[in-house]
C-alpha cells in the first residue's frame, strides 16, 4: 500500500549546492534523464516492488540439476511457481514439497500493525521465521530440480491463478554446467556496494553497458560483502541490494560472502540474521565441493572452476578451527582447472583499510592463505577496503608485520596480454605457483586510501567492479569503472611449460603514495529511491521568539498554541534574519520548528533523512529523541553550546541516523532547533524537507 | 539484542558510507561521544574497532561500560565475554557468561553460542567434563552447530569416551551433512582402534581425492593397526613426498606440518617429527602440536599412551 505523498528517484548526480542551483541542476538532469529513457537506454531504478510483491524474484543456489527461485510478498499468497523451457510455455509447476515458506509475524512483545494481527494464526506462527523482516512479510523459496546441466528455463510467480510477474524472458534461469565442462564462462565481482546511492547504480550500469557492448553475457556473480549498509538490516538488504540489483538478480545467481556490515545483524556462528534469510547457498555439497554443513562458508563448482567462499568476519580463522579444517578437506577434493576463493577482509590492502594493522585481515593472511596457496589457489577476491587493488603474481607473503614484496613476487609484469603478457602457470591446481589478489571494495561506498601495498600492480581509487572471463586455459580479469570503461586488465594462462617459479629478490615497486593534503569533506549522498514525507512548501509550527520549555515540543501531543504556522524557509528573507529572540543565556538567535508526519509501517523504513539548508547549527529530534546535530557542540535549546558557523551553504542531505528506531506506525513528530553562532550572525535560517528511504 | 542492533544501525549509517578504517572510526566515535555523551551503541561500535586493531584492553573497557548501560543485552555480553577470554581473563569471562546465560529468554542458537564460549573457557582451565557438558547443551540448543560437534569430539577423545564420540559424530554428520564431521568420525574410529571399519571409508576418500596425502596417513594408521606395516610405510613416505611438494621449507602451513609430523612419528623418525611439531606450534598449531611434542619428548609432561587411552591417542596402531 503506497502512502507516500511523493516518490522520487534521483537522476544521476542530482546533488544540491544551493536552493536555486539545485532546482536548475535537477531540472537539467531530470530532462537528460527523461530523454535517455525516451531514447530507450536502459536505466536501473531502485524502486520498491508493487504490492503484493515485497521482494522481486531472484535465483539462488544453483547446481547442475537444480535452481531455487525466492521472492517475498506483503502478507501471504497462494504461491505458485510455473516454469518451462520457453517463456510462453510455462507448463511445469513446483510442487508444495519443493516450496519453503518463511514469515515475519512479530516477536513476543513487538507491536504488530493491525492489518497483520489476523495473520498470527498457529499455522502461520509455526512457519520458519524471517529475522527482522517487516511484520507481514512472507518469503517463498521454490526449488526447481530434475534439470539437465546447463538447461535454460523460464519462470513466473502466481498467486493462485493470478500472475504476479510480467510476461518476460528476463525471468529465466540456467542450471550450472556439469563439473569439469570446459567452455567460456564470465562472472561479475563486486564489493562494498550496498549504499543505495548513485555510485552503486553507476557501477552496476557501467558493468552492464560494458558487457552489452562486449557481446557476452554474464553467467553468475559474486558479492564479496558489505552489500547492505549500515548494519545489514532486512530493510537495508531490501533497498540497497535487492531493489538495486533486481534486474540482474532475477536471472543470475549471486554467490555471497558476508561483510562486516552484514555481520552487525547476522552471525556466522548461529547462521541467523537477514543475510542468512536472504541467501540460499549449498551446505551439503549440492553444487559440488565438500559439504560445509553451514551457510557461513561453502564451495561450488561451475564448469572447470571451483569456488570457495569463506566467512572472514566472525568465525574462528585459526588452522584448528572448523572453517580451516573444512577448507583443507575441500581443497583435497577439488579437481577443477581453476580455483577461486573469495571472502570479505583482504589479506593485502592499503585502501581504506590497512592489512598490516587490522587483526581480521592479518589473520586471513596468516592462517588461511597458506592453506589456499598450498592447495593451488589461482585468484583471491576480497573487498572491505574501498579501493581497487590488483596484485602481481605472488606467493607466500604471510608476514604479520609490514608486508613486503621481495621474494614473494613470481612475476612482476602487469599481467596484461597486450602489455607485459599474461601470468603463466602450469595446468591444473598446483601449490605455490602464484596467486593474483584482487580487492574489489570499490563498488559503491565512499573510496579511501592510506598508502600503496607493495604487492599490488594496480591501485585505482575509482568506483567500479571486476568482470572475469575464463576460457579453457586462460583467465582474464577486467576492472570496469562506473562509466563502463576498462581500467585494468590482467590474465593468467595455464599451459605446459609455464609456471617457472622464480622468486624475485627485487621486483617492480609501485610508486610511493603521497596522501593529499586535507581533503574537503564531501556531502553525504542522498538515497536514490525515497519518498517525501514532508515536502517543500509544507506548513510547520514555528517558535521564533524565546525558547520552548523542556522537550515536550519535540514529541507528539504537544500543545503548539502560541507557535505560528509558517512555510519554510524560516529566515524572513534568508540571510538577514534578525529575530526578536536573542537567547537569554548566549545572546544569539534561535528558532524552533516542528511538524507531524505519517509512516504507515515503521519497520519498513531503511533511513530517514533531511534535505536541508541551514545556518548555523541545528539539532534534530524525532518523537522526542535527538537523531542528528550539526555545528552544535553540546546540549540543546537555550543551553546549546559551541555553535559554529556553517562553512558551506545550500541544501545538503543529512541522514537522521537512529531515527528509524524511534518511529511508530502512524503519526510521528519531526522537530528541529536552529541556532546562530553569534548574535551578529547574518546568515541565519532553516529550510527542510523530510525524506524516507524504504 | 534487537534494540541494540537497531540502534547501531542508525548511528552507523553516518559512517558506513564513507568508511575510512578503524583509526578514523575510533576518532569519529570518540568525537561523537564527547559531543553527545556515551551510549551503548557507540561504545560497542568503538570496541569493535579497537578489537580490529588488537587493542583488547580498550575494547574491554568500552564493552564493560556499554554492558553497564544495557546489562541485559546478549550481544554486548557475548562480545565482552569473547574479549575477556581472548585477553586470558577467564574468570571475568565466566562471570559475564553466567550473567548472560541467566537471561530467561536466551534460547536456541543464541544460547548455544554462549555455551560454546563457556565450553572453550572451561577447556582453557582443563575442566574437560564441564566443557563437555556445555557442548552437549549447546547441541541441544542448536543441533546444526558444526563446530560444537567438532569441539565435543575433541573433549570426548580427551576423556576416553570413544563410543560416545563416534555416535555423536555420526549424529552430527546426519543432521548437518558436514563433510568435516565425516573426516572426524574416521579419526574417531582410528583412535578407537576400529581399523577395518575405518579402512573402508578411507579407501573411498583416497580414490576421490586430488591430494590424498592426509588420507594416506590415516590409512597408514589403519594398516599399522592391522599389522600391515610395509604398506603403511609406503603410504607414509608417499604422503611426506606430497607434503614436501606442497609446502616449501620457507612457507610453513600448519595443517601440513602436523600431517608430516604425524607421518614421521609413525615412521619412528622422532627428531624430524619433533621439529615439525615444534614448527607447527610456532605457527599456531595449538593443542595438536603440543600433544605431539608431549608424546615425543622423553622428559615432556605427558608420555606416549596407548591407542585407547584418553588424552593423546592419535598415532593409534
Amino acid at each position: 500500500m503506497r502512502h507516500s505523498t511523493m516518490r522520487w528517484c534521483l537522476p544521476l548526480g542530482a546533488r544540491g549546492s544551493g536552493r536555486a542551483a539545485i532546482s536548475l541542476r535537477s531540472l537539467v538532469l531530470l530532462g537528460v534523464w527523461v530523454l535517455m529513457d525516451l531514447m530507450g537506454r536502459p536505466r536501473l531504478r531502485a524502486a520498491n516492488p508493487e504490492p503484493p510483491m515485497a521482494r522481486l524474484p531472484y535465483v539462488q543456489a544453483s547446481g547442475p540439476d537444480r535452481v531455487h527461485v525466492l521472492w517475498r510478498t506483503e502478507g501471504p499468497i497462494r504461491p505458485v511457481l510455473r516454469w518451462g523451457t520457453r517463456p510462453d510455455r510455462l507448463d511445469r509447476v513446483v510442487g508444495k514439497d519443493d516450496l519453503v515458506v518463511r514469515a515475519s509475524l512479530g516477536a513476543a512483545g513487538q507491536a504488530v500493525p493491525a492489518r497483520w494481527q489476523a495473520l498470527r494464526t498457529p499455522e502461520n506462527l509455526a512457519l520458519p521465521k524471517l529475522h527482522s523482516a517487516p511484520v507481514g512479510t512472507f518469503q517463498y523459496e521454490a526449488r526447481i530440480d530434475g534439470l539437465e546441466p546447463d538447461a535454460v528455463g523460464y519462470y513466473a510467480i502466481f498467486d493462485g491463478d493470478r500472475r504476479l510477474t510480467p510476461e518476460s524472458a528476463d525471468h529465466r534461469f540456467r542450471a550450472q554446467p556439469k563439473a569439469g565442462t570446459v567452455r567460456p564462462y564470465r562472472f561479475w565481482v563486486l564489493g562494498d556496494s550496498g549504499t543505495g546511492r548513485e555510485a552503486q547504480r553507476a557501477v552496476h550500469e557501467g558493468m552492464l553497458r560494458w558487457v552489452r557492448e562486449d557481446g557476452r553475457p554474464l553467467d553468475f556473480w559474486i558479492h564479496v560483502g558489505d552489500m547492505a549498509y549500515g548494519t545489514g538490516r532486512d530493510v537495508e538488504f531490501q533497498s540497497r541490494f535487492f531493489e538495486s540489483y533486481a534486474d540482474t538478480l532475477r536471472h543470475l545467481v549471486c554467490w555471497p560472502a558476508m561483510g562486516n556490515h552484514e555481520g552487525h545483524t547476522s552471525k556466522g556462528s548461529t547462521g541467523i540474521g537477514p543475510y542468512y534469510d536472504a541467501y540460499l547457498v549449498p551446505t551439503r555439497g549440492e553444487s559440488g565441493g565438500l559439504a560445509s554443513g553451514t551457510e557461513a562458508y561453502y564451495s561450488f563448482d561451475h564448469g572447470n572452476l571451483h569456488f570457495i567462499c569463506l566467512d572472514s568476519h566472525d568465525l574462528d580463522r585459526k588452522p584448528a578451527g572448523a572453517m580451516a579444517k573444512w577448507l583443507k578437506a575441500d581443497l583435497e577434493k577439488a579437481k577443477a582447472d581453476w580455483l577461486v576463493a573469495f571472502w570479505h577482509h583482504p589479506p593485502y590492502t592499503k585502501g581504506s583499510h590497512d592489512s598490516d594493522k587490522e587483526a581480521d585481515l592479518i589473520e586471513m593472511r596468516h592462517h588461511i592463505l597458506p592453506i589456499l596457496e598450498s592447495g593451488g589457489v589461482d585468484l583471491v577476491l576480497t573487498g572491505h577496503s574501498h579501493i581497487y587493488e590488483r596484485s602481481m603474481l605472488m606467493d607466500g607473503a604471510y608476514s604479520t608485520s609490514a608486508t613486503v614484496a621481495e621474494n614473494f613476487i613470481l612475476d612482476d609484469g602487469d599481467g596484461d596480454p597486450s602489455g607485459d603478457g599474461p601470468y603463466q602457470k602450469r595446468p591444473g591446481l598446483r601449490a605455490h605457483e602464484g596467486t593474483v589478489q584482487v580487492v574489489a571494495g570499490h563498488s559503491g561506498a565512499g573510496l579511501g586510501r592510506v598508502g600503496t601495498s607493495p604487492v599490488m600492480r594496480r591501485t585505482i581509487l575509482e568506483h567500479g567492479s571486476l568482470v572475469v572471463d575464463v576460457n579453457g586455459d586462460t583467465l582474464v580479469g577486467r576492472m570496469i569503472n562506473r562509466d563502463g570503461l576498462e581500467r585494468d586488465r590482467f590474465s593468467l594462462v595455464k599451459r605446459e611449460g609455464g609456471g617457472l617459479v622464480r622468486r624475485l629478490a627485487l621486483p617492480w615497486q609501485p610508486p610511493e603514495y603521497k596522501a593529499p593534503s586535507k581533503e574537503p569533506k564531501t556531502p553525504h549522498p542522498p538515497p536514490l529511491d525515497y519518498r517525501v514525507l514532508i515536502p517543500e512548501g509544507s506548513t510547520w509550527s514555528q517558535l521564533a521568539s524565546g525558547h520552548p520549555q523542556g522537550t515536550a515540543w519535540t514529541r507528539a501531543g504537544f500543545d503548539a498554541a502560541g507557535w505560528a504556522d509558517r512555510q519554510p524557509p524560516f529566515d524572513l528573507g534568508r540571510g538577514r534574519l534578525k529575530p526578536a529572540n536573542p537567547s537569554s543565556t548566549t545572546g544569539r538567535p534561535s528558532l524552533y520548528v516542528r511538524r507531524e508526519f505519517t509512516v504507515p509501517q515503521a519497520d519498513k523504513v531503511t533511513e530517514l533523512g533531511l534535505w536541508v539548508d541551514y545556518a548555523d547549527g541545528i539539532v534534530v529530534h524525532v518523537n522526542g529523541q535527538e537523531v542528528a546535530r550539526a555545528n552544535v557542540g553540546r546540549s540543546s535549546g537555550r543551553n546549546a553550546q559551541g555553535v559554529k558557523p556553517r562553512e558551506d551553504s545550500g541544501f545538503v542531505y543529512l541522514p537522521l541516523g537512529p531515527a528509524h528506531r524511534h518511529l511508530v506506525d502512524g503519526v510521528n513528530v519531526l522537530a528541529i532547533e536552529c541556532h546562530a553562532h553569534s548574535d551578529g550572525a547574518i546568515d541565519f535560517g532553516l529550510d527542510a524537507r523530510l525524506w524516507m528511504e524504504d | 539484542m534487537r534494540l541494540l542492533a537497531a540502534a547501531l544501525a542508525g548511528w552507523l549509517v553516518l559512517v558506513a558510507l564513507a568508511h575510512e578504517g578503524p583509526e578514523h572510526e575510533i576518532e569519529e566515535l570518540s568525537r561523537r561521544m564527547a559531543e553527545g555523551g556515551e551510549n551503548a551503541d557507540l561504545l560497542l561500535e568503538r570496541a569493535i574497532e579497537y578489537r580490529t586493531l588488537g587493542r583488547w584492553a580498550e575494547a574491554e573497557t568500552d564493552l564493560r561500560r556499554a554492558a553497564r548501560l544495557h546489562p541485559d543485552d546478549p550481544l554486548l555480553l557475548r562480545e565482552l565475554a569473547q574479549v575477556q577470554f581472548r585477553r586470558g581473563r577467564v574468570d571475568e569471562a565466566m562471570s559475564t557468561l553466567r550473567q548472560a546465560l541467566r537471561r530467561p529468554g536466551l534460547a536456541g542458537p543464541e544460547r548455544a553460542a554462549f555455551l560454546m564460549i563457556r565450553s572453550e573457557a572451561h577447556a582453557a582451565r582443563r575442566s574437560w567434563r564441564e566443557a563437555l557438558a556445555d557442548c552437549d547443551e549447546a547441541l541441544r540448543c542448536d543441533p546444526s552447530l558444526v563446530p560444537a560437534y567438532l569441539e565435543r569430539s575433541g573433549l570426548q577423545r580427551r576423556l576416553g569416551l570413544a563410543r560416545d564420540r563416534i555416535t555423536g559424530l555420526e549424529e552430527g554428520r546426519r543432521r548437518t551433512g558436514a563433510g568435516i564431521l565425516a573426516v572426524e568420525r574416521v579419526e574417531a574410529l582410528l583412535d578407537d582402534g576400529q581399523w577395518a571399519k575405518a579402512l573402508g571409508w578411507i579407501e573411498a576418500e583416497i580414490r576421490s581425492s586430488r591430494l590424498p596425502g592426509t588420507w594416506r596417513i590415516r590409512r597408514a594408521r589403519a594398516l599399522k593397526g592391522l599389522g600391515r606395516r610395509a604398506e603403511a610405510e609406503e603410504d607414509l613416505r608417499a604422503s611426506i613426498a606430497e607434503i614436501d611438494r606442497r609446502m616449501p621449507a620457507d612457507r610453513p602451513e600448519v595443517a601440513l606440518l602436523l600431517d608430516r609430523a604425524l607421518a614421521r612419528e609413525l615412521l619412528g623418525e622422532t627428531e624430524s617429527a619433533l621439529a615439525d611439531y615444534a614448527a607447527a606450534r610456532e605457527s599456531g598449531g595449538g593443542e595438536a602440536a603440543l600433544e605431539g611434542l608431549r608424546r615425543l619428548r622423553p622428559s615432556g609432561p605427558a608420555r606416549p599412551v596407548g591407542r585407547r587411552s584418553p588424552g593423546s591417542t592419535r598415532p593409534g596402531g
